[in-house]
């Protein structure tokens, strides 16, 4: 027997009777009495002393009210606020700018225009210092330190390895074949459709609430009380519909602190909202890592060693949103589906004139870069072996049955199946038939080519031995309450923005209670009311928050089955949990559902038993999960235009167990679309000067439905062993997996021309380029 | 960015050159509204309303003439903030004269910051190439008398 | 009405103002705006129509698309006073009678939206598509809505979505008129 909306039902989601109305609540639509608009000055310069800033003319723009600097911060001990990463930050600068676009000056005034007004009449005068950009450079001996403040003087923010460097080298030396190639991964901005903003307001009792869009509104409050010493009850954090996340929305940017400062000094709301041109050039990037990569095998193509030495251009302070004992983030997960014998990865972080960040754009720290690494390398391998890229794979897969694999660079999969996934993505793009055209087009001169992505990924974050942020440990939480008419609510320490969980939350819960996700409602964002949670991001939400559903609803059916012993007259151990209802075991028309247990549990309660019937459950992972898959694209690239055509791109991923079939789906078009971007289209430059040449939607292209292929889907369904539902995680695997595949297809079609690899994106100017320099454009 | 280029007038060298070193003569060849003030021979300031493409509003200014070998060569700095951005200009020109024309080789090298740099920069070089013609156009038509 | 909130006392601060007559969604409002100021804001601002969003200031992104004399524009790059005397249709006026729009049903049940910012927009220009069009192919359909940025969905289900609706109109008893 099945329950209405329970797991692995593809039931339409209850937030969209608000979003296809126009009703959405977005930070922008709160609007408040009296509310000001807060408007950011910002740097022409990457790299620049102030010498002075002239706040006259704009004090005197009709409708401006105050204007806030770094001198004003830095008298309330705020100029500076601490990174998650042990590094600080500013929200002001007193004396020096670091990147193009660093905020320098607020202005409140009373609308958006008088704001922006103000801050076209703000008068910076600059002295401009020498501009690291390259990080390469960056670390040359006669480069300016570009952080004075540090005991370090260098721009080398710290390194880290991890693995046998010594076995690593013996092991490449002595395989039959190696190959190495430096891979750029460029930096990208995740640019969702909504950009960050927030209204702040002080109540007559001094408290303060702040509509953010944050998707970790629990962490953010603590962040808040630590940098402000706002005692922690009097900050309320209501993270509202968020219009897309993506990562982009973990960081804690100048502006939000900006308008708490200005709500305090003006004693009314604030409101700020940033165009996307200072989205772009300000907010938190993904990648930017330098890579060179090195693999060996034996010359029958088993793999043999990896060596991976990194720089990390984190701009001018480590702002990543890492968990705090993994400065490269989970770059180590790069062996991906290979049991590698030796392997040994390096990564050395460092301070150029750009914004910080570090990992936001749909991936679980490093976890794209390191599939793209492995993948890529693969498959240059295979090529070298004059192997095909399949085979080769097979060949060299962690076996179905070797799980729980401890990989050598120290990580424990759960669970995989690497070869079914692959073969399963091979039969429906019919890949032999693919070769023989491709094999008849190469002949006539055209250029096609197959490229495949077999990736493994690590979410979930995380188990509280090893995974924390400040401090705080990595669990998530749920609370549960089921009123006395069986109806529910349940709230949620993580934030939905646009993942859908209103659905698939009441759809685990309707499953482990037996009542119907209708009538089940879910809440998050206001920590207020909700349980204290780390947040949604790196496909951390049905790993942790999905599990504490399960957990806590267990936890009421342990009561309701005494409730229901009660009820029937027998002693809880005659009971089972069977088709959604207490049954008397071996009887099953003797039964209570969990609605009559609920109004009992209000009416009627055993002798002794308290009251109610709700449950709350923080859930520690016992481990990460696995989720992995295999992608096979197929492109066509006009010789004429150095355009890459998608032709077909096939996935299957394995998120272990599936809540909801519709919303995994989605979830996978969006971030197969979002690996497509950075292989094909997006990359944030800069000049010589530090001057961004990305800054505006104009430059930074972001995917249109034109570029974007009819996606193909599949799935194989291996369980998470440790996860209560064996459910894994689903909202980056695609933008993990998927640039690989790309860029093996492209550089398939090119290979006879002896390419063996592209930077992204690959655009049709850097295409036709390599076309032209072969003698073929 | 680098631009340069040559420019030939009927006019004798002395007065050309003197022209292009004086604010008050050449202030009327540039056709944005501006405002120009002499603080010395050697040290001129003002504003400007100029931009590219959209990106348009008040830039203030100042320059500096480093070098001043009169009738033949002379190197100016011009430094100018505003909208966002900022721009630093090293510009040379010589003057030569042979059979009643004169000469002017110059060259500029132009540093942008800010929002010209990053959303006008594909547009710039045009911009810039159309307001110097312009400048000199305007500056013959002053000179040979027209 | 909602419409010219603003104080007079700080009508003379403001820049030159104007007055406007818009029809919006079927109701007359009018409103002094300064003449800069842009249709999104006097539809998000002046009158609390927040339904329409603002995701760009390069005019790529299309979040804040309506009908304007039943075209789709851009309500960011057209100013409050272009729309004088002029009718405009945002996202609130597609449901009627408590009936849901054929592309907003298209949206929920093949699941062509995520986080919900973008649609409002996308659904504008998909409404303008199949009144012009009402039996567009996939082609003709993602060229329609080029103008508007997902980031979250990778348009597969938009384009069921508006494929949806365009059928469901076609069977519908009102018939592509709806639109």
């Amino acid at each position: 027997m099945t329950v209405h909306g329970g797991i692995g039902q593809a039931i339409k989601r209850k937030e969209d009777a608000r979003f296809v109305r126009g009703k959405g609540n977005y930070v922008d639509d709160v609007k408040l009495p009296g509310m000001l608009y807060l408007d950011i000055v910002r740097s022409p310069y990457a790299h620049a002393r102030i010498r002075s800033i002239n706040i006259e003319k704009a004090m005197k723009v009709p409708g401006v009210l105050a204007v806030v600097t770094g001198k004003d911060l830095a008298m309330a001990n705020l100029a500076w606020m601490p990174t998650l990463m042990s590094d600080k930050q500013m929200v002001l600068p007193t004396d020096r700018v670091m990147y193009q676009a660093q905020e320098v000056a607020g202005v409140v005034a009373e609308s958006r225009y008088a704001a922006a007004d103000g801050v076209a009449a703000v008068e910076v005068d600059y002295d401009p210092l020498p501009v690291v950009v390259d990080p390469k450079k960056a670390l040359e001996p006669d480069a300016p330190i570009l952080r004075p403040d540090r005991k370090e003087q260098t721009n080398r923010i710290w390194h880290w390895e991890v693995g046998d460097r010594e076995g690593t080298d013996k092991a490449l030396k002595s395989s039959d074949v190696v190959v190495r190639e430096n891979l750029y991964i460029p930096r990208i901005l995740v640019s969702s459709i909504e950009t960050c903003g927030c209204v702040a307001s002080f109540d007559a009792m001094g408290k303060l609430t702040l509509w953010m869009t944050t998707q970790a509104p629990h962490a953010i409050r603590t962040v808040f009380a630590m940098v402000t010493g706002l005692p922690e009850q009097k900050i309320r954090i209501i993270s509202p519909d968020l219009g897309g996340g993506f990562g982009g929305k973990v960081p804690v940017y100048p502006g939000y602190v900006l308008a708490v400062v200005a709500a305090l000094k003006t004693g009314q709301p604030v409101k700020w909202i940033e165009d996307r041109s200072e989205n772009l050039q300000a907010d938190s990037f993904a990648r930017d890592y330098h890579i060179t990569a090195e693999i060996g095998a034996t010359k029958d193509g088993k793999l043999t060693a990896l060596r991976v030495k990194t720089i990390a251009d984190h701009g001018y302070t480590d702002a990543a949103a890492n968990p705090s004992k993994f400065p490269a983030g989970l770059f180590h997960i790069i062996t991906g589906s290979y049991p590698f014998q030796k392997a040994h990865v390096e990564v050395d972080g460092v301070y150029t004139n750009k914004p910080p960040g570090g990992i936001a754009y749909r991936c679980s720290f490093r976890v794209t870069e390191a599939a793209f690494t492995i993948e890529r390398m693969v498959d240059i391998l295979a090529h070298k072996l004059g192997m095909d890229p399949a085979e080769f794979r097979m060949k060299n897969f962690i076996p179905s049955g070797a799980f729980p694999f401890k990989s050598v660079l120290g990580w424990t999969y759960d669970s995989g199946n690497y070869p079914a996934a692959l073969r399963k993505a091979m039969d429906l793009i019919g890949y032999d038939a693919l070769r023989k055209e491709q094999a008849e087009k190469r002949k006539q001169g055209e250029l096609m080519g197959i490229g495949i992505s077999s990736f493994t990924e690590i979410v979930g974050a995380g188990p509280s031995h090893t995974f924390d942020i400040l401090g705080l440990k990595m669990f998530d939480s749920c609370e549960v309450r089921i009123h006395p008419t069986g109806k529910a609510i349940a709230r949620f320490g993580t934030k939905s923005q646009g993942q859908g969980h209103e659905t698939t939350y009441a759809q685990i819960l309707a499953e482990e209670l037996g009542l119907s996700s209708e009538d089940i409602s879910v809440e998050e964002g206001d920590t207020d009311t909700a349980p204290y949670g780390l947040g949604t991001y790196a496909s951390r939400s049905t790993p942790t928050a999905g599990a504490a559903a399960a957990i806590a609803a267990r936890k009421i059916r342990d009561k309701g089955q005494k409730i229901a012993a009660h009820l029937l007259e027998v002693g809880p151990g005659d009971l089972e949990w069977k088709d959604h209802k207490f049954q008397v075991k071996g009887v099953p028309d003797k039964a209570k559902t969990m609605q009559e247990v609920a109004f009992a549990a209000y009416t009627n309660l055993p002798p002794g038993m308290e009251m109610g019937l709700e449950a709350v459950d923080y859930y520690d992972p016992p481990n990460m999960t696995y989720p992995f898959g295999s992608y096979i694209c197929a492109v066509d690239i006009d010789k004429e235009t150095g355009e890459v055509h998608i032709r077909r791109f096939v996935a299957v991923d394995d998120c272990g167990t599936i809540i909801n079939p519709m919303i995994v789906d989605g979830q996978i078009h969006g971030g197969l679309t979002m690996g497509l971007a950075p292989a094909l289209l997006e990359e944030i430059q800069y000049d010589e000067n530090g001057n961004i040449q990305g800054g505006s939607f104009m430059d930074y292209l972001l995917p249109t439905a034109v570029e974007t292929p009819k996606w193909e889907t599949a799935k194989t369904t291996t369980p998470s062993p440790h996860h209560p539902l064996g459910a894994k995680g689903v909202g980056e695997s695609a933008t993990v997996g998927a640039p690989a595949a790309i860029v093996n297809a492209v550089v398939d079609a090119l290979a006879h021309l002896g390419v063996t690899h592209i930077d992204i994106p690959m655009t049709p100017w850097k295409v036709w380029n390599i076309l032209h320099q072969k003698g073929v454009a | 960015m680098h631009f340069e280029g040559t420019f030939t007038v009927r006019a004798p060298r002395a007065r050309v050159y003197s022209f292009l070193l004086n604010p008050k003569e050449f202030s009327p060849c540039i056709d944005d509204p501006h405002t120009i003030e002499v603080i010395d021979a050697d040290h001129f300031r003002g504003t400007v309303k100029a931009g590219v493409s959209f990106i348009r509003g008040n830039f203030t200014w100042s320059a500096d003439v480093k070098e001043r070998v009169p009738s033949e060569r002379a190197q100016m700095a011009v430094h100018g903030s505003g909208m966002g951005s900022g721009f630093d200009v090293v510009a040379n020109l010589a003057v030569s004269e042979a059979g009643g024309l004169s000469t002017v080789k110059w060259a500029a090298d132009v540093q942008m910051s800010g929002t010209i740099a990053t959303v006008g920069a594909r547009l710039l070089q045009g911009t810039t190439e159309k307001k110097t013609n312009a400048f000199f156009e305007n500056a013959r038509r002053i000179l040979e008398g027209h | 009405m909602a419409v010219a909130e603003m104080p007079a006392a700080r009508e003379e601060e403001m820049g030159p103002t104007a007055n406007i007559r818009v029809t919006v969604n079927g109701a007359p409002r009018s409103a002094t705006v300064e003449t800069r100021t842009l249709l999104v804001h006097f539809l998000r601002e002046n009158l609390g129509l927040t339904g329409t969003h603002i995701g760009c200031d390069t005019t790529n992104c299309g979040a804040c698309a309506v009908l304007l004399d039943g075209k789709a524009v851009k309500s960011c790059t057209v100013l409050a006073v272009q729309a004088d005397r002029r009718e405009v249709r945002t996202v609130e006026s597609l449901e009627t009678d408590g009936k849901l729009h054929p592309v907003q049903e298209g949206f929920i049940e093949e699941h062509g939206l995520q986080c919900g910012f973008c649609t409002p927009g996308m659904m504008m220009s998909a409404v303008a598509l199949l009144q012009k069009n009402p039996r567009p192919t996939e082609e003709q359909i993602r060229r329609a809505i080029s103008g508007n940025l997902c980031r979250c969905t990778g348009y597969v289900n938009i384009v069921k979505a508006i494929q949806y609706a365009s059928s469901k109109m076609k069977a519908g008893p009102s018939g592509g008129r709806r639109a």
